[in-house]
């Protein structure tokens, strides 16, 4: 097997601290049936990092979970009101760029795009003063480990808190938004922040379970890849796909200007 | 636990539809207005139900890179003989008369041009053309062979699960408005439910289609739920499966209110009851 493409990220940008997606597909293989995304943007104050996962049961699903990190990435949507007023032009973006695959292709390709597709969203800003914000539809999970030693986990605590059923933002304009959930807090320098998918997040949780949020702060690619494998293995780990967005952050916080302001009920 | 087998395209399970195709299902539904031409068939009613579900079962194996396999898939009519609706292609002929959803999905026997209303993404709604596959259409003629039926699909299942030994279990769901006329179908449902995969025994599902005005019997858990004047619902209710933990749970979400005792079965049932429990009876554990 070839290696994977990486999703969306940006590498080697230290402005900020070090970000790195881990991502291994279910199944046991193919990159191609993966349907989470991650997006992260670095090299510049505010920092700003994105999960989402695209339900399997909808088609075109990679395309609009890539949407949607893509957006809360590149426009800052990290509140419930900023992201309600991003989600109608993303829905145009993602209908505008299925439509020729969708008339071209046999009838069931075109009403599965008239279904349209669902992901959850796990969207999070880091601003140069030391504080963060996140919002969240659906199950992605956020930890935050200071120390060695996790300090946070939001919006689920422990692992039985995850459903077959998770909240999803729909991509089709008539369904309606789930109310997004939000939280805010302060960063130290040394923070670590993982952004975790379901699957992942309720093995990280799982209080029989070998590893926990502490150690997928400090997995590279390869140790996370092993680590899934045996957590599949033990069948600790349900086979869906696997991502973890992990951000390290190297400064300290900083009272003065943001090397890169944004408007303020954008970040 | 049993019928708790992951359903993937490794691991598929199979879903075959008995139809009775019966002189008896020229008529309406019971209650049903006959106004003419606006109560339509039994058998009409029955059909297109049945294409609907099917086009619903392709859609949630649709990706968009095509249909995966997570089902295999048959229609068997009983009336004036015991056929196949649903034809493998010559290249692709299992041998069982279950065939791979992404096939079905390629080939239904023609496309109708239907008008139906869909959001216009402004809070209403606005008509739209939509394509829809049509895969077979009513028949009513003669007597109701449900024995050979059953025989065939017993046949179907057997060799099946030869091919698909750890998958969920075969689901054979028999709609019927009328009694066996070729022998005693207790027999052969027990007969059919006998064959297993590791993951359960074949669930047999049966739904009787109402003749009169009395209210559908759903989803009883006991024969004192079955009308006890009706040597044939008892029949009906025998022959049929208890439903599995992952048909439970989505007919409590339907409403219902289930034990473990609770049978795949109705009685008396209108296009309502038919429509719901055809789409609880095809809900087996997730697709993976």
């Amino acid at each position: 097997m070839s290696a994977p493409p990486r999703p969306d990220s940006s590498h080697g940008a230290p402005a900020t601290g070090e970000a790195c997606v881990l991502a291994v597909p279910k199944g046991g293989g193919r990159m191609d049936a993966y349907e989470d995304a991650a997006s992260v943007r670095a090299e510049a104050w505010p920092a700003r990092l994105a999960v989402a996962d695209g339900a399997t049961e909808s088609a075109f699903a990679k395309e609009w979970a890539e949407r949607l990190t893509r957006g809360v990435v590149e426009q800052g949507a990290s509140t419930p009101e900023s992201l309600r007023r991003a989600v109608p032009d993303w829905q145009a973006q993602w209908r505008a760029a299925v439509r020729a695959r969708a008339e071209e292709g046999p009838w069931y390709v075109g009403a599965k795009a008239a279904e349209g597709a669902f992901a959850t969203l796990l969207g999070l800003s880091l601003r140069a003063d030391g504080r963060w914000r996140a919002v969240s539809v659906g199950d992605g999970c956020l930890f935050r480990v200071r120390d060695g030693a996790p300090v946070q986990s939001w919006p689920f605590g422990a692992a039985d808190a995850f459903t077959n059923r998770p909240a999803l933002v729909p991509s089709r304009p008539g369904q309606t938004l789930p109310t997004p959930e939000a939280t805010s807090g302060s960063w130290s320098a040394g923070d670590v922040f993982v952004l975790a998918t379901d699957a992942v997040a309720a093995w990280l949780l799982a209080p029989e379970s070998s590893v926990g949020p502490a150690a997928a702060a400090a997995w590279d690619e390869t140790q996370f890849r092993r680590a899934v494998e045996q957590g599949r293995t033990e069948e600790m780990l349900r086979n869906d796909d696997a991502t973890l967005l992990i951000m390290r952050i190297a400064e300290t916080p900083d009272a003065g200007s943001e090397a890169s302001p944004a408007p303020p009920n954008r970040s | 636990m049993p019928y708790s087998a992951a359903i993937s395209r490794q691991q598929p399970t199979a879903i075959l539809f008995l139809l009775d195709q019966s002189a008896s299902m020229q008529e309406p539904f019971g209650g049903a207005e006959k106004t003419g031409d606006a109560a339509p068939s039994r058998a009409r009613v029955l059909a297109d139900t049945v294409n609907d579900l099917l086009q619903n079962l392709v859609l949630r194996c649709a990706k968009e890179e095509g249909v995966r396999d997570y089902f295999h898939v048959g229609v068997v009519g009983y009336g004036q003989r015991v056929q196949r609706l649903v034809q493998p292609t010559e290249e692709y002929a299992p041998g069982t008369g279950l065939v791979p959803i992404s096939h079905l999905a390629d080939r239904p026997q023609r496309m109708e041009q239907r008008v139906t209303e869909v959001d216009d993404g402004e809070g209403g709604t606005t008509e739209t053309r939509v394509k829809t596959p049509i895969w077979f259409d009513p028949q009513a003629k003669n007597g109701t062979p449900m024995c050979q039926a059953l025989d065939l699909a017993a046949q179907s299942v057997r060799d099946w699960i030869d091919q698909h030994p750890h998958s969920f279990p075969p689901i054979v769901l028999n709609v019927t408005d009328g009694e066996a006329t070729d022998g005693d179908p207790l027999r052969y449902a027990q007969e059919l439910r006998s064959f297993a995969t590791d993951d359960g025994e074949v669930l047999l599902f049966n739904i009787h289609l109402s003749a009169s005005e009395e209210p559908p019997v759903e989803l009883p858990s006991a024969t004192d739920g079955v009308p006890n004047d009706d040597e044939y619902a008892e029949v009906l209710f025998q022959m049929s499966s208890r439903l599995p933990f992952s048909m439970r749970s989505a007919a409590e979400q339907e409403g219902y209110s289930v034990t473990l005792d609770t049978r795949g079965f109705i009685f008396n049932a209108d296009p309502v009851s038919l429509v719901t429990f055809l789409e609880i009876g095809t809900r087996p554990s997730n697709l993976r």
